[in-house]
């Protein structure tokens, strides 16, 4: 077992090696650099640039140099500082070339507590659904499972949170924008501001939980009905053991591992955020970032996010694979 | 022990089935799987029932355990099991979850089935498998459970149980499997074993291991055993009585003397005859004309009748013999030899 996971953390490293270069490249493919178009856009204001700092950018980043210098002095800024570059946007007025490691760090906790509430209200709802539809197959609360399930499902997300945010503003005149309300949006945190969150933070997590709530269901109703009519349930049966705990002891258990295997894709999903429900709602997460990064050509932020979901992936398909060998003996990477 | 208090002994039955009825109500009808099944199995009795695939068989051994699938259901008939103490308990009428017979599965009556590859869990160890039905009727000390797992393995004849308790099916064949399973079935030392053909699926040489070891389990543990397979030649080997059946029904019943060396029903006649004897050369191998046919809403009319080569026209394909004791403890249901009819309702 620890031996598996030694030798899998050692394949990681050369794939990590590798993802950066691709993300590098990515940086590198749009035409210009980074400090031309920063000059470019002081000069359209009419601002006079500091040539000592055009020196020490290109200094700092190897601009000029060949791209494997420029590869390696970005990894080494990264590694030693955890500098991933300078954003050249601005997004509203605050992220006027910041660092792109503050621009996700700044973003980074609204992101996972949205996406970490969700996952849990996903699996909560989902789990005891899919259970109960596979052992009442066909009846009443099967098919209504299945009915607004497909319906969470073929709701676009974007559309389902405009329709929540107008039937909460049309309630109770409070309008959703943002996991805060305006007056705690820049305040440290408080009692108050928690509770505040709370007032807000269901109507992304509903959002994203129906969609997922929905394939949760399927994926563990199909599961779980392959598993009831296997043998081996009918010989735990035969045994005299009550319905509930072979349920649970048998099919529930071997269901589930199917499930455990997608697991890892829950961390880049984490990071990533939903960009378009994010924008609706006006939250702050990562996946606006990203999103507009790209449309801008803000290279060094774009490039950095990807870096890091792919890194995330990497490190859920690890999870998902170290969870799947010590649940299932049968599985074995050697 | 003198003659009559053997045979007072020996007549004593274990489980006494009655009319039983199991029906599947599919999208094309009813399905009568078990048509008004009887047979009384003895204490330490070898039982056997023989018929071709899709005659019943098994949803009559599922019956004995409550476990018929959806959507089969009992419509009627009882199964008297007899305690230990004399006392007896109608299994028919238990809520097929309940506690009552759930004391009854596993503890006192157990069941190997017919494909060791899938009837162990694949992510649990043996061992832990094992010690599940131990721990629920026997002992709740899991050492103790531990003790007679181990004990059973070895009983078995599964070398090295120490190590084998720990590992998983997938590291087991299909002759160990069965072996395991057996174990299982064992380990509560039960007083009626159903053996679901649990030969079927083994290599010819491990067939002949695992008959070995349920006929030898049978003598060590005292216990009756219900051995369902389509093998004549496993029927002649170990079993004391036999029960044919056909389409739902018992169509022959007796000793297994009286069955293989007199056969009345032409079914069992044509089972006789179409398996291959050592020793004799025949230029074809005997078979049974037709098929069996679906038992979905079937005239009434002697079930073999289509295939059956001395059929009489006019009676045989209008109404249902009885099953009638033609013999001392031989009995038929064929209007050859009795012209007595069921009242089919």
């Amino acid at each position: 077992m620890l031996h598996i996971i030694v030798r899998r953390i050692f394949i990681l490293i050369p794939m990590l090696v590798l993802l950066s270069m691709i993300s590098f490249i990515i940086i590198q493919l749009p035409p210009g650099d980074y400090l031309s178009s920063y000059v470019m856009r002081l000069e359209s204001q009419g601002l006079v640039v500091d040539e000592a700092e055009i020196q020490r950018l290109e200094q700092r980043y190897g601009l000029g140099q060949p791209l494997t210098t420029q590869y390696f002095r970005w990894m080494r800024n990264f590694i030693v500082n955890g500098d991933l570059g300078r954003s050249f946007g601005s997004y509203g007025s605050s992220y006027d070339n910041k660092p792109v490691s503050d621009i996700i760090m700044e973003r980074l906790p609204a992101t996972m507590i949205i996406s970490i509430v969700s996952t849990i209200v996903v699996w909560a709802i989902a789990i005891p659904i899919g259970i109960y539809s596979a052992t009442h197959q066909y009846s009443l609360m099967d098919y209504l499972s299945i009915f607004i399930g497909f319906i969470g499902l073929a709701i676009p997300n974007f559309l389902f949170a405009i329709i929540i945010m107008w039937i909460v503003f049309a309630q109770t005149g409070h309008a959703v924008t943002g996991l805060f309300s305006l007056e705690f949006r820049h305040a440290p945190w408080s009692f108050a501001k928690v509770i505040d969150m709370l007032k807000n933070v269901w109507v992304p997590v509903l959002v994203l939980a129906t969609a997922g709530t929905a394939g949760l269901i399927r994926v563990m109703r199909a599961n779980l009905l392959d598993e009831l009519n296997k043998q081996y349930v009918v010989t735990a049966r035969a045994k005299g053991l009550s319905e509930r705990r072979l349920l649970w002891k048998y099919p529930v258990r071997i269901a589930f591992n199917p499930i455990f295997s997608t697991i890892g894709w829950l961390l880049p999903a984490m990071v990533g955020g939903e960009a378009l429900v994010s924008i609706i709602l006006n939250l702050q997460t990562i996946g606006p970032v990203l999103l507009t990064a790209v449309l801008r050509q803000d290279m060094y932020l774009a490039g950095s996010i990807i870096m890091i979901l792919s890194t995330l992936t990497l490190i859920g398909t690890l999870i998902s694979d170290i969870a799947l060998v010590w649940l299932d003996p049968r599985i074995r990477y050697d | 022990m003198d003659g009559s208090a053997e045979a007072r002994k020996r007549a004593q039955s274990i489980i006494d089935v009655d009319n039983l009825s199991v029906h599947f109500h599919v999208d094309e009808g009813t399905l009568k799987a078990v048509d008004r099944v009887s047979f009384t199995i003895a204490e330490r009795q070898m039982f056997g029932l023989i018929g071709e695939s899709g005659c019943g068989k098994t949803v009559t051994a599922q019956s004995l355990m409550r476990l018929v699938p959806k959507p089969g259901q009992i419509v009627g008939g009882s199964i008297n099991f007899f305690g230990e103490q004399g006392g007896k308990t109608d299994l028919v009428q238990l809520d097929k979850s309940g506690s009552e017979i759930r004391a009854i599965r596993g503890n006192e009556i157990a069941m190997v089935f017919q494909e060791p590859m899938s009837s162990l869990s694949p992510i649990h160890s043996i061992g832990n498998q094992l010690m599940e039905a131990v721990r629920l009727h026997v002992t709740r000390n899991k050492r103790e459970a531990y003790e007679i797992a181990l004990e059973m393995l070895d009983l078995v004849g599964i070398p090295n149980p120490v190590q084998r308790m720990g590992e998983y099916p997938h590291h087991f064949s299909g002759g160990m499997r069965q072996r395991v399973m057996i174990a299982m079935a064992l380990s509560c030392r039960p007083r009626l074993l159903i053996a679901d053909e649990p030969t079927t699926a083994l290599d010819v040489t491990v067939q002949a291991q695992i008959l070995d070891l349920i006929a030898q389990s049978q003598a060590q543990f005292n216990m009756a055993v219900l051995y369902i397979t389509h093998d004549l030649g496993i029927i002649a080997e170990i079993c004391d009585k036999v029960a044919v059946m056909y389409l739902g029904q018992i169509v022959e019943h007796g000793s297994v003397r009286d069955i293989f060396h007199n056969p009345l029903h032409p079914y069992t006649r044509r089972l006789l005859a179409s398996t291959p004897r050592i020793g004799q050369r025949t230029s074809r191998l005997q078979t049974i004309e037709g098929t069996v046919p679906t038992p979905i809403d079937l005239p009434i009319a002697c079930g073999f009748c289509a295939r059956c080569p001395d059929r009489i026209d006019g009676t045989c394909d209008v109404a249902m013999p009885a099953l009638v004791e033609i013999e001392d403890n031989h009995f038929v249901r064929c209007f050859l030899h009795d012209e007595r009819q069921e009242v089919v309702l």
